[in-house]
Order: structure tokens, then C-alpha cells, then sequence
């Protein structure tokens, strides 16, 4: 049988000893010189030997209650003697103990593994949990929510901030008169915000704030036109959409967070976050659904529905000059396009719509009046 | 077959750890961290603990840590529990919707973190002195909870009314207090420091840091580090020990830049590798110095059982002593 030098502290004093180890069986045989040259016997019984952290230059082994009683031992065979003599019992942590002896190629292989977990993770399970969280929200609660968002954003007393959007008091206005005289069919209460803002750009906020850039609106032709972006956008609110799209991106941010460690960051990023939901793009899946339903909802209002086609004509007219914003958060593919084509099937039953007529014409004047000061102002300047 | 002994004068530290192997073990911790929805994370800091103890070697022999994943879980608990409460007030006051309600809520948030952190900084060094052991003989911190939260609020309201300036005399009290409570078995420890001299030291440390845009900055962290350990004297039967270090700012700088890269350019997959090189440094730069008796400590610390501070104190990131 094996022996192995050992040094052997009794737990009472640093004192060391210096020794010998023997593998027996189901005990450890332990010879130590005292001090006076004496030789002292110590039984440790195995299932009392605490296991050693992990396999190493020195291996340390720990005995009994506090104070334990210590052994070092240096030896590199330890280790193998170890496993001949009690095949059955891990004197390491097995965990470490096998990476430890494994190779550098398993490893690689074990971190592709885990990104491709965490990308798979992230990508595809998250946003579903998401999605059904935020279904669990109280409309009331999504309402406060939106209404704190919309507030955080929009400015109210003229303070210069380049976080925050310029309202169009009398845009803004008009803008909801005519949002009202359709029917969304919801109990969501629409309100809509024209912002002064040239890029091409509209966003909806969870519980039903809708904000429309006053860029978009120049460029929108007809008043079938804004119906169609109107229920596109009421429709990302009514559908919850927008709530969906926060909890994903707040979700994913815990996640990445999670996995660097880093809590404290998180809520950072959240609130900046909050700030640029104007940037949250949404999934195919979400566009379509907005448009499907725009389409309905012009059907139902007796709005022609080829409005729908006229607004993506103008966004994508407009992007041969610059992409407009609103490309990148409602992606125009052209499934979408194909998509209004086909479904465009009843232009029938359309009704005059007189007073829709007048308002959009007072939003067109007012907006040329608005382009005039403008120059104006610039000219003086 | 003698262990290897230092010098008789000089005892020296070193560390033997490896990147590759250190690598390996935060790859285990992290795969049981994914699969266990992040369950794992006490297991996961016991077993680099054990590591990186166990391969510190001073004088001959390695240090152990003796804690486990099981202790640090309750703790670890107790603090998602604290978090879970304090995002939850959070999400109410925001929900109320008074900005009143708001400022006055987020204040009283803040000052019971603010009276937390002494209690978590006693749970810590109990525990972790207590797990801590050489040559089987274990490390003890005697300080008393109250005394160390009544020094705490005291320095935290000082340093506010003197604009921070009281910071260094904080400093210097919290390390004199908590450095005369360990214990580690007959050895005696003191600190020295004063703030006065500390309070210039990091006046002139952080001007100079700052007025050659960082570049100084090393030699500033090897200053206070030096000054750290020249004032803590431990004392065995009478007998003074100190620790001696020559770590150097153009090292350190070395140390620091190397580090830097290695980790950016791996996205921070090597960053055990720069655990390691930190540690060697650190160990290869300071030793102590005296009649040190290897043999002659006592086991003086009881058995100490509770996990709370461990975690606590990892959130809210405070650096011991
Ligand atoms: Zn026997
Ligand atoms: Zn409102
Ligand atoms: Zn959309
Ligand atoms: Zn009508």
C-alpha cells in the first residue's frame, strides 16, 4: 500500500507536523512526529474527511468538527491512489474535478453552446414570456403607465429639452377631431399628439397616446391616408403592442444584465430606454396585424381603403431621398405592400365622409401656414 | 521532508493559480448558473473562493476557504428577497404617481440601504473571517454590529455636512475599527493611519491623477495601497510584523494595460486569465517582515454560522476594508 508524505496540523495550534499518509480500508492511517520525537498513530474514518476543495499542487483535507484538523500533502500520485483505493467516493467536487482534467476543446464547444443557448433564449423564448405578461397588466395600470411615459416625454411648459418632443397646439387640435369622428372600437381612450419634428415619423405609447410627427404629416396626401395611419398606430395600441415591445426590450435587458452580472445597470437602461421608445421597432408579426386591422377599421368606417396603399407609396417615395424614421420602426416590406394589395378587395360601400374632408382641409392650411412663418423666420434670420 | 519556510525574516505570499484552470471552473459555474435560472450563483462564488484561497500560499502553506454554496444561498436569498421589495416600492411610488410621494418615498429607500450597509459590511467580515483559514487555524472579526453602524452613520453624516472633506477621516476610523477586531489566533492587528495624513495623501494623489489626465493614477493606487499596509501592524507574543510591499507605479501600469487588452479583445472571455495575473502580482509584491512563529498560533474563534453580510455586501459592492 501507497504512502504519502504529509504535513498535519491538529487544529488547535499552526504547529506542524510532519507525516505520513496510508490509504486503508474505509479509514486513513495517519503517522505524525511529535515534537519530541515520538511517534503518534491518527485514525480518520472516511466518512468524516471533509472533501478537498479542489485537485492542485497542494491538496488539503479537512477532519471532523470545528476546529478541524487539517492535512497538506504535496504529492501529485494523491490524487490517482485516491481514486484506485475508494472508487465509489469524490474527494474533489466532481463537477470541477472534471473540468478541470478535461480538455481545452470541450470547453470551446460548451461556450458556443452556451451563446447559442442564450442567443436562442433571448431571441425567441423571451419575447413569447414577455407578450404574456404583458397581457396580464390591468388596462387601468397600462393607461398610468402610458400616460407617465407620454408626460416624460412630451414637454408642457416650454423648457428647451432635447429629450423631449414640441407640441403643435393647434395641429394636435384638429388632429383629434378628426381622430374622433372614427370609430375604433375600443375602450382604450385615443388621444393623438402632433409633434414639431421633421423626420417621417409616428409612434404609439401602451394605453392609447398616439404620436404623429408633423414630417409625417406633411407628406401624408389624403385624408384615407392618415385614417390608415391612424388605425395602424391605434391598432399597435389597442392590440397592446407597444406594451409587448417594452417588456420584450425590458426583459432582454434583465437578461443580458443577468448574465453580466451587472443589476445595477439595469435600471439605467431601463429608464433611458423609456425615453427612446420612439426607436422600438416592431416584429413582421406586429406590422401585419396593424395594417390587417387598419384596413378593417377603414372598412368599418366606410373609409376607402386604398388609403392604406397611398401611405406606403408615400413612405416609400420618401425614402429614395433619406430611409424615413418610420421605416425602421414599422418596417415597409414588401409583403406589406403585397399584403394591402390583395385585401383591398370591397371598395365598395364607401361613404363621402364630408366632415372628415373639412377637417383635413383646416390641417392642410394650418400646416402651410405653419411652413410660411416658418420661412419666414428663417429669412429674417 | 521540510515545507518550504520563508526566510526567517521575510515571509513571503505566492500564488499558484492558473488562468486556464480558473477558466474551466467559471465555465462550469456559469453553465449551472444558465440551467439553474441563476439558483447556482452562492455555489458558483463559494467554489472561485476555494480556488482562489487555496491557491494562495503563504509561508509554505495554502489558505482555505471553508464556507459553502448551501450557507451563502440562505444570504443569497435574503438579498433577492431585499431587492425584489425595494424595485416593488419603487414600482408602487411611481404608480401613485405624486412626484411628492416620489421624492419623499425614494429618500426613505435610499437611507434604508444607507443603514443596511453597515450591517451588511459586519454580516460580511464575520462570515468571511470566520471560513478563513491558514494551517487550520481560522481568521475571526470580534467588532460589534452597533458600534460599527453607529461609526458608519456618524462619518456618512459628517462627510455629507463637510462636502466629502470628512472622508478620509471616515475611512481611516472604519478601517482602524474593523482592522483591531480580527483576530487570527494569537496575532494581534492595528492600524495606524491617520486621517489627516490620509486626507493629503489622497488630496495630492488625486490632483496629480488628475491634472496629467490619469496618468498618474497607478502611482497614486500604489500610494495608498503602501500606505494602507505600512500602517497596519500586527503583533505575535510581542513581537512587531509588517507588511512590506514594492509593488511600483510603472508595474502596476504594466499590469493594468495588459489586463485591459486581454479582456476587451476577448469580449471578456479571458478575464480569468487577468484574475490570475492580478493575484500573482499582488502576492509576488508583498510580504511580511519579523519574527513571525509559524508554529505557534492558537485556534482562539468559535464556530460562526450565518451568510446574510456575504451577498449583501457583494450587491452593494463595498470592497472590504
Ligand atoms: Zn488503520
Ligand atoms: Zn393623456
Ligand atoms: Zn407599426
Ligand atoms: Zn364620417
Amino acid at each position: 500500500m501507497k504512502t504519502f508524505d504529509i504535513t498535519y496540523f491538529d487544529g488547535k495550534t499552526s504547529g506542524a507536523y510532519q507525516g505520513t499518509l496510508t490509504l486503508a480500508y474505509a479509514h486513513w492511517d495517519i503517522r505524525i512526529v511529535l515534537a519530541d520525537g515520538a511517534i503518534k498513530s491518527i485514525h480518520w474514518p472516511l466518512k468524516d474527511i471533509q472533501p478537498s476543495e479542489f485537485m492542485g499542487d497542494t491538496n488539503t483535507f479537512k477532519y471532523g468538527d470545528f476546529p478541524q484538523e487539517t492535512l497538506e500533502c504535496t504529492d501529485p500520485a494523491l490524487d490517482e491512489a485516491l481514486r484506485e483505493t475508494y472508487p465509489y467516493l469524490n474527494f474533489f467536487k466532481k463537477e470541477y474535478y472534471w473540468a478541470i482534467k478535461k480538455g481545452t476543446g470541450t470547453f470551446l464547444l460548451i461556450i458556443g453552446f452556451i451563446i447559442a443557448l442564450g442567443w436562442g433564449v433571448y431571441q425567441y423564448i423571451l419575447p413569447e414570456i414577455a407578450a404574456v405578461a404583458a397581457m396580464t397588466v390591468p388596462q387601468k395600470t397600462e393607461i398610468s403607465w402610458g400616460e407617465t411615459m407620454y408626460h416624460n416625454m412630451i414637454e408642457e411648459n416650454n423648457e428647451q429639452s432635447p429629450l423631449q418632443y414640441t407640441v403643435d397646439d393647434s395641429l394636435s387640435v384638429l388632429a383629434n377631431q378628426f381622430l374622433h369622428k372614427i370609430d375604433f372600437k375600443t375602450n382604450y381612450p385615443l388621444h393623438i399628439t402632433i409633434v414639431k419634428e421633421e423626420q417621417v415619423n409616428a409612434f404609439a405609447l401602451p394605453g392609447g397616446h398616439i404620436v404623429v410627427f408633423s414630417g409625417i404629416l406633411k407628406k401624408v396626401k389624403t385624408k384615407e391616408a392618415f385614417v390608415a395611419l391612424l388605425g395602424h398606430e391605434a391598432t399597435h395600441v389597442i392590440n397592446r403592442h407597444s406594451l409587448k415591445n417594452i417588456f420584450k426590450s425590458v426583459a432582454g435587458y434583465l437578461f443580458v444584465a443577468f448574465f453580466t452580472n451587472d443589476i445595477n445597470g439595469v435600471s439605467a437602461i431601463v429608464l433611458d430606454n423609456a425615453n427612446n421608445l420612439s426607436n422600438l421597432g416592431y416584429s413582421r408579426k406586429l406590422e401585419a396585424e396593424a395594417d390587417a386591422n387598419a384596413l378593417t377599421i377603414m372598412e368599418n368606417n366606410k373609409v376607402n381603403p386604398n388609403g392604406l396603399l397611398h401611405l406606403f407609396e408615400t413612405l416609400q417615395g420618401d425614402s429614395k431621398f433619406a430611409p424615413p424614421a418610420l421605416l425602421s420602426t414599422h418596417p415597409l416590406t414588401e409583403e406589406r405592400i403585397t399584403f394591402a394589395q390583395q385585401h383591398i378587395h370591397q371598395v365598395k360601400n364607401i361613404a363621402e365622409h364630408k366632415d372628415l374632408e373639412i377637417i383635413w382641409k383646416q390641417i392642410q392650411s394650418q400646416l402651410k401656414k405653419e411652413n410660411t412663418l416658418q420661412k419666414k423666420g428663417k429669412s429674417a434670420k | 521532508m521540510e515545507s518550504n519556510q520563508s526566510n526567517d525574516n521575510y515571509h513571503l505570499f505566492s500564488f499558484n493559480g492558473d488562468g486556464l484552470e480558473l477558466f474551466k471552473i467559471q465555465i462550469v459555474n456559469w453553465l449551472l448558473t444558465l440551467i439553474t435560472f441563476g439558483f447556482y450563483y452562492p455555489w458558483a462564488k463559494a467554489a472561485s473562493l476555494k480556488y482562489n484561497y487555496q491557491k494562495t500560499i503563504f509561508s509554505g502553506s495554502p489558505f482555505i476557504f471553508h464556507g459553502t454554496g448551501k450557507e451563502m444561498f440562505k444570504g443569497f436569498l435574503k438579498l433577492v428577497g431585499i431587492i425584489v421589495v425595494f424595485y416593488a416600492a419603487i414600482g408602487i411610488l411611481s404608480l401613485l404617481g405624486s412626484r411628492i410621494f416620489m421624492v419623499i418615498g425614494m429618500i426613505v429607500l435610499y437611507a434604508g440601504i444607507l443603514f443596511a450597509i453597515p450591517f451588511a459590511v459586519h454580516g460580511s467580515l464575520r462570515y468571511r473571517t470566520s471560513r478563513s483559514s491558514w494551517r487550520g487555524i481560522h481568521f475571526g472579526y470580534r467588532g460589534e454590529r452597533r458600534s460599527l453602524a453607529v461609526l458608519f452613520l456618524k462619518g456618512i453624516l459628517l462627510s455629507i455636512i463637510t462636502l466629502g472633506i470628512y472622508g478620509a477621516w471616515f475611512i481611516t476610523d472604519l478601517r482602524r475599527y474593523i482592522i483591531k477586531h480580527i483576530r487570527f489566533g494569537n496575532l494581534t492587528f492595528e492600524y495606524t493611519g491617520q486621517g489627516g495624513d490620509f486626507f493629503w495623501l489622497r488630496l495630492t494623489g488625486g490632483f496629480l491623477s488628475i491634472i496629467t489626465g490619469g496618468i498618474y493614477l497607478p502611482w497614486f493606487v500604489v500610494d495608498l495601497y503602501n500606505y494602507f499596509l505600512e500602517n497596519i501592524k500586527v503583533t505575535q507574543n510581542g513581537k512587531p510584523l509588517v507588511f512590506e510591499n514594492n509593488m511600483s507605479g510603472g508595474s502596476l501600469w504594466g499590469l493594468l494595460i495588459v489586463n485591459f487588452l486581454i479582456t476587451i479583445c476577448t469580449l471578456g472571455l479571458a478575464s480569468p486569465w487577468a484574475q490570475v495575473r492580478t493575484f500573482k502580482y499582488i502576492a509576488q509584491h508583498i510580504w511580511v517582515e519579523g519574527e513571525f512563529d509559524a508554529n505557534a498560533l492558537e485556534q482562539t474563534e468559535e464556530a460562526y454560522k450565518d451568510a446574510t453580510g456575504e451577498d449583501l455586501a457583494d450587491y452593494l459592492d463595498i470592497n472590504l476594508i
